[in-house]
């Protein structure tokens, strides 16, 4: 009776221990590096336009 | 066990689990929303709301989680399994209250609907950092509430035991869900180490401990049993029972506990007929085979609940041959009387 429900639980586990970790980890490299208050100044890092001054 | 319909059997036991479980959530939510309000004196009202419900919630659901393998691995955390349905339903409200303080905040303000919006609002599916993970606590959302919404007796009786059992089993996905929810949502937000950290490890702990316990319950239905005579199967040593307690064999994929009790010798099925608990890791008290999650207990010798209670279990017929104890395979059905089998002094000394 009870074989058929711990076949069912392996296999979900089973399937759950790989996708996420696999996910955590993609989830965490793929994020976006947030500019910090130093980079947003770097000018050479967001040039002007061209024409764009007087 | 109950005989007739209560709303919840309350004892001694159940009242201070929940006097428990209710103040350790309140002092969390406390401490949480004081910290978070001197480190983020901008944060709103309804920001640290937000956030100490989810995170306790989320918390909670981990615990949930490892409870099941903890008893399978050391019988000290069975008391936590006792109400473990409790701990289900409040992650359920704390989870309840996190989503309306978030679609409070963030799909209140619009022309559309604050459900819809949830729905529609980020449909970026294709992007990771960008991926509409509020749909994805919304959906956890739903599996929380329909597991909470079962959690009573009188659903576990109407969609029987295994229909019950893999219903809940969606807390598997239910996790998924929220790990997904938080990878994509928080930690997308939050570049503190400290919270992806935490996240890995958390995830880390659950994973451990149950591949840990499916290695140990592999050990029991992996042992082969010994040869077989008349149709009856060698199933393990007298003296390897100890007194009111059981071993339990597996014999054609199912488990089956073999219990020693005054001078004598009876098997039944090892499934609980409540929420298949182990049998054959309970004891006999007053006469009672005993299940360890939650008390229901069967005579040994006809595996039938004592009166008024209905519920019955397989019983095997054994024998005893020098000290060694062989059992018949095959299940007689539910409730069947079976004559133990007495146990010799020279077959203990054996």
């Amino acid at each position: 009776m009870i074989q058929p429900l711990r076949k069912i639980h392996h296999r979900v586990f089973f399937v759950l221990a790989l996708l996420l970790p696999a996910l955590f980890v993609s989830g965490i490299v793929f994020r976006y590096s947030w500019p910090t208050a130093n980079q947003s100044r770097n000018l050479s890092a967001h040039p002007q336009p061209s024409g764009g001054t007087p | 066990m109950s005989h007739q319909y209560q709303a919840i059997a309350w004892n001694r036991q159940k009242r201070v689990y929940d006097i428990v479980l209710v103040a350790g959530v309140t002092l969390y939510l406390t401490l949480f929303i004081e910290v978070s309000a001197f480190l983020f004196p901008y944060a709103t009202a309804t920001t640290l709301i937000i956030r100490a419900a989810g995170s306790a919630a989320f918390l909670l659901l981990h615990i949930v989680l490892c409870v099941g393998p903890l008893c399978r691995l050391d019988p000290t955390f069975l008391p936590l399994l006792y109400n473990r349905r409790h701990l289900g339903v409040v992650t359920f409200v704390l989870g309840a209250i996190h989503s309306v303080a978030a679609i409070r905040q963030f799909h209140s303000l619009g022309d559309k609907d604050p459900l819809v919006s949830v729905l529609t609002s980020n449909q970026d599916f294709r992007s990771l950092p960008d991926f509409p993970f509020q749909q994805l606590g919304f959906l956890a959302l739903i599996i929380l509430f329909l597991m909470a919404a079962t959690s009573h007796d009188f659903w576990l009786r109407n969609l029987t035991p295994p229909l019950w059992k893999t219903l809940h089993m969606l807390v598997y996905v239910a996790y998924a869900l929220l790990v997904a929810h938080v990878t994509l949502g928080l930690l997308q937000s939050e570049t503190s180490p400290l919270l992806a950290v935490g996240t890995g490890f958390g995830l880390l702990i659950v994973i451990t401990l149950h591949v840990a316990a499916a290695r140990r319950e592999a050990k029991v239905d992996s042992k082969k049993l010994g040869p077989v005579a008349d149709g009856f199967v060698y199933a393990c040593a007298v003296n390897g029972i100890p007194e009111k307690c059981a071993t339990v064999v597996s014999v054609n994929g199912e488990r089956v506990a073999i219990f020693r009790h005054d001078g004598k010798v009876s098997a039944i099925s090892n499934v609980c007929r409540h929420q298949n608990g182990p049998l054959g890791e309970g004891k006999i008290i007053d006469g009672c085979v005993t299940c360890p999650w939650h008390g229901y207990q069967y005579l040994p010798d006809n595996g039938a609940s004592p009166p008024p209670f209905t519920e019955k279990v397989s019983t095997f017929q054994t024998r005893i041959v020098d000290g060694r104890v062989w059992i018949d395979p095959r299940p007689n059905p539910p409730g069947t009387w079976v004559e133990p089998s007495p146990i010799e002094t020279s077959e203990v000394m054996a």
